[in-house]
């Protein structure tokens, strides 16, 4: 296998892979920072190009611009609010606030390191595990899928401090318009009224953009001035004081990347959920008097999500190339430009094509690193983009944004989406309800019911299924102690303070 | 043309300057194609249309005179619906082309009534090949080796069958397949796209699965996955019983046929002339080397055969009406 | 402002919207089979209590107040005040502009709404002088044209007006 290693490494270190592994970089780079594009548009505007190219080749393209994507999606995230791409709204929750304090050059070094180092434990950890990753795939079945969106939406709704009524509300809400359109169980369609454009559902990242960007230029629109309140303060930010501060939170960046490699290797499942389950485990984990700053500008709300981010980008090629399911739309836009390589993902593509497999894994890798390295060029000069002024800004960013929105899949209706969802995202930060839990559920509600369903028809409409398997059980007491710890926390600590008091007392 | 949209006032107004200056009757198969091609795709990229067109159209272009080029365009909006009916709307002048599931869009029309379109009325240019068939196979771990197990299994209790979403064309061959057949099943129904569905039975989700061909060929290769019987008149799997063994030769008509397809009311010339750089382009060995390696045949249909093979399975799946996206 | 339990009114707009949406949402639910509705239905029956739970938090009452504490004790009054608020009109504007723009977009289309918007956008709530707003409704036209048409060769939609499905 090391010579396989070996091979793909060799492959990729010709100078005409080199030179299409940074052009793919480079565009990856530019179409992750704009709303709306993303990988997915990148390749789909490549694919002809790599009609010409060796197979070789064009996995180094393709590598290059997945592994550019996210780091351009962290940028705008941090500087506008506006994530580049979905998963990216989870670094704008702390990444914005830090840009508003004038450190955006801070949070966009950290990002570009959690990047790289995310990227780097995310090849490691497929590398180890792609002779197994089969296995791994076939693990998850519907229960299991299932108790994990469970989980996932615990995890994240548990996880906004002292708001946990209206990050339920937030979720609720979020659950509701998932399950608008087909219902793949049982068939028809739902809470469409008459809408052929809801047939398919409210489309994911036209909503996030109106979440994200449109709420944020509406609130810069009423509030005026500009992104960074204080001039002086985003002059003296340096890039490698965010560069450091990555490896001052080591154990984030790990568990970030864990949780992207874990969450990658289960089919169906995208980035936004890796991104946004290391951010509320982070929130989690911190100390009690650090958790308040999150949500204000926490570096640690940056690094976490950017570490899962490229790690899951690695480990989701196991259930793309061992089965051909994609994990998202980048991903199955990629699968188009393996198949027309000839390169059929399946079970036998990880045998017949480990050299091109091995090269394309290095490629992403590379493009990575790369990525972050051009990203911490650039931290100076974008720094500047929080000081221009709200009334021009927010003009040209609405612009990109709607257009963006239409361009994912050419429709108009993807535009009134993104403004209503933008209504949407001013009222809940105006009335303080978190947008955390709305994006997970619109992200896991729908394939949770589904996969509800599938578990209730495998299991005879018996419950025990959930119990019956050795990782849906696991997942289920995960789920349950997540519940009970805080509440168990909360009930010994009050029982303490009452000890003190009465001692204090009885002193 | 039944009647004029405002896209195609402002397209004719657009086009009307320079058919002024060239004659009517000049505008005619020599001069075609003039300018890029726009082949209309009704579902995201990425998915095994878009991979049909992606590989035959930069072939089908040099087949083309002139030099123009074939643009892909994704409309993925109602499930198919919006970009089929973009497609029927277009000035049939040969500029737009599209690819059509069939019987996806059957399904969909009847479940959403949605008489934007008329399947039949197309000028048809071709197909992408042979439609692909089903078989009805299990996970290599399966207890089940035979096709008579299977029917062991249904006298016992309903087979578990995986299956895509009611909506989904696997769905449709599943509940007819198995009807013909005589099984009895409990469908676990929902999963997304054609090659989740074959996953959740090699997982053990379900019992069997019924899914195409090229698909499932993938992971019988791998050894994930074994056939116990095709749906094809005569089987290209040896060692497989085939619906003329099963005594069913209707399961043959059971299949998922890719249509190329333009507005009603194109020119003779232009279609005969988009019909044999399609013919032509599905020759080349560039997509006969891709077909052989996964499965597919490539035999070209023409014009007429297309049109007579949608007549043919719109009568097949009408008789079948009742089990198409019952919800 | 008008106070209504001694919380201002428009605090109780969101609540009572969604309470609204939930209320549809459910009567539209039981049109459907009991398989299709079961876990939609759920969810906004929950949600019509949770919502619920929030309306009543909000008001300055001894029961409100409690529910505030326990389940959501970043909205204690106390801290409620500090908030910065800014005039309902001033927001309403903002909101115009958004919708005005992906109405827009909707109507004349994309290649005109752009520079339509960032000019008047410019004028009217920046105050620009007239050449920086020509500048940017130009800069901002050619950006979009660029990168979508020219680069991406997407068809960039032509508005209902002239001739969008």
């Amino acid at each position: 296998m090391l010579d396989m290693w070996l091979h793909g490494i060799e492959g990729l270190l010709q100078f005409r892979e080199l030179a299409f592994l940074a052009l793919g970089m480079f565009i990856g780079l530019f179409f992750g920072a704009i709303p709306g594009l993303g990988g997915a548009a990148a390749l789909a505007l490549l694919m002809p190009l790599t009609y010409g190219l060796e197979p070789f080749t064009a996995l180094a393209l393709s590598g290059g611009v997945m592994g550019g994507v996210p780091m351009g999606g962290s940028i705008t995230a941090i500087l506008l609010n506006t994530p580049g791409s979905a998963p990216n709204a989870a670094t704008a929750i702390d990444g914005y606030p830090l840009a508003q304090q004038g450190k955006a050059g801070l949070a966009i070094g950290a990002a570009a390191s959690a990047n790289s180092i995310g990227g780097i434990i995310g090849t490691v950890s497929v590398l180890a595990i792609l002779p197994v990753a089969k296995n791994i795939v076939l693990l998850f079945g519907p229960p299991e899928f299932f108790l994990l969106a469970l989980l996932g939406l615990v995890i994240v709704s548990t996880t906004s401090r002292g708001k946990l009524l209206r990050g339920l509300i937030t979720g609720g809400f979020g659950l509701m318009v998932a399950f608008i359109g087909y219902n793949d169980v049982s068939g028809g369609e739902r809470f469409t009224y008459g809408i052929e454009y809801l047939w398919d559902g409210v489309h994911l990242v036209p909503a996030l953009i109106g979440l994200f960007a449109v709420a944020e230029m509406i609130n810069l629109y009423v509030k005026g001035g500009s992104v960074a309140n204080n001039a002086a303060s985003v002059k003296i930010t340096k890039m490698t004081s965010g560069l450091m501060q990555t490896f001052r939170h080591w154990p984030t960046v790990l568990r970030g990347s864990l949780i992207g490699t874990v969450v990658g290797a289960v089919p169906g499942v995208g980035g936004v959920v890796a991104s946004f389950l290391s951010y509320s485990m982070t929130v989690q984990a911190a100390k009690e008097q650090d958790r308040d700053s999150f949500g204000k500008g926490n570096i640690k709300g940056v690094i976490a999500p950017e570490a899962a981010i490229n790690a899951k980008d690695c480990s989701s090629l196991i259930p793309t190339l061992a089965f051909g399911i994609p994990g998202g739309v980048e991903m199955a836009v990629f699968m188009g430009i393996l198949i027309v390589h000839g390169m059929q993902p399946g079970p036998l593509l990880l045998v017949d094509h480990q050299v091109e497999i091995y090269g394309l894994i290095w490629a992403l890798t590379a493009s990575c690193v790369l990525a972050s390295f051009t990203g911490l060029m650039l931290v100076k000069p974008l720094s500047y983009v929080t000081l221009l002024d709200a009334q021009i800004l927010a003009p040209m960013v609405l612009c990109v944004a709607f257009a963006g929105s239409y361009a994912i899949d050419m429709t108009i209706e993807n535009v009134i989406v993104t403004a209503v969802f933008g209504v949407i995202g001013y009222l809940m930060v105006r009335f303080d309800y978190p947008r955390l839990t709305i994006v997970i559920a619109l992200v896991l509600g729908a394939s949770a019911e589904r996969n509800f369903h599938q578990s209730m028809l495998m299991g005879d409409g018996k419950w025990s299924i959930y119990l019956n398997r050795p990782i849906s059980a696991a997942l289920l007491a995960a789920t349950i102690a997540l519940l009970v710890i805080p509440v168990v926390r909360a009930m010994l600590n009050q029982a303490a303070n009452r000890k003190i008091l009465v001692e204090k007392e009885a002193a | 043309m039944a009647r004029l949209t405002r896209r195609e006032l402002l397209v004719a107004a657009g086009i009307a300057t320079p058919s002024l200056i060239v004659p009517r009757a000049g505008y005619g198969a020599a001069a075609f194609p003039a300018k890029p091609i726009n082949f209309i795709i009704p579902y995201a990229p990425g998915g095994g249309f878009d991979v049909y067109v992606r590989l035959v159209g930069p072939v089908m272009e040099k087949y083309l005179p002139n030099k123009v080029s074939i643009v892909p365009v994704n409309i993925a909006a109602g499930g198919g619906n919006r970009g089929v009916a973009q497609l029927y709307r277009s000035r049939p002048d040969g500029y737009t082309i599209g690819i059509i599931n069939i019987p996806g869009m059957f399904i969909l029309q009847q479940q959403q009534g949605s008489g934007a379109y008329d399947l039949t009325k197309f000028s048809w240019i071709g197909t992408m090949g042979e439609g692909e068939r089903y078989v009805i196979s299990v996970g290599a771990k399966s207890p089940l080796k035979s096709f008579a197990d299977l029917k062991a299994l249904s006298a016992k209790r309903p087979v578990k069958l995986s299956v895509t979403g009611p909506e989904g064309t696997a769905y449709a061959a599943t509940m007819i397949g198995t009807q013909l057949l005589g099984i009895r099943t409990q469908l676990i129904s929902g999963y997304k796209g054609s090659v989740d569905y074959v996953v959740a039975a090699i997982r053990g989700d379900s019992d069997a699965v019924i899914a195409a061909i090229p698909t499932t060929m993938r992971f019988v290769r791998g050894g994930e996955v074994r056939i116990l019987a095709s749906f094809e008149a005569h089987s290209s799997i040896p060692g497989v019983p085939d619906a003329t063994a099963l005594g069913k030769p209707e399961l043959d008509q059971i299949s998922v046929e890719r249509l190329i397809g333009a507005p009603p009311g194109l020119p003779a010339p232009v279609q005969n002339l988009l019909a044999s750089a399609l013919a032509k382009s599905l020759a080349d060995p560039a997509v006969t080397k891709w077909a052989k390696d996964n499965d597919i045949r490539m035999t070209p249909h023409t014009p007429a055969q297309t049109a007579q093979l949608i007549a043919q399975q719109r009568a097949f799946f009408d008789k079948w009406r009742k089990y198409l996206a019952t919800g | 402002m008008k106070r209504v339990l001694g919380t201002p009114v428009t605090d109780y707009m969101p609540a009572l919207g969604l309470l609204a949406v939930t209320a549809i949402y459910l009567v539209t639910a039981y049109q459907y089979s009991p398989d299709a509705r079961a876990v939609p239905a759920g969810v906004a029956w929950v949600m019509m209590i949770l919502v619920s739970f929030d309306l009543v938090s909000r008001t300055r009452t001894k029961i409100g107040a409690t529910l505030m504490h326990w389940l959501n004790p970043a909205g204690d009054a106390d801290k409620q005040d500090a908030v910065k608020r800014y005039p309902v009109l001033k927001q309403i504007v903002a909101v115009a502009w958004i919708a005005g723009f992906a109405a827009a977009m909707l109507l004349i289309g994309i290649l005109y709404a752009v520079p339509l918007y960032v000019f008047s956008s410019l004028l009217i709530q920046g105050r620009r002088p007239l050449l920086v707003c020509i500048g940017f409704a130009a800069a901002a036209t050619l950006m979009i044209w660029l990168l979508f048409d020219v680069v991406l060769s997407l068809e960039l939609y032509p508005g209902i007006l002239f001739g969008g499905a």
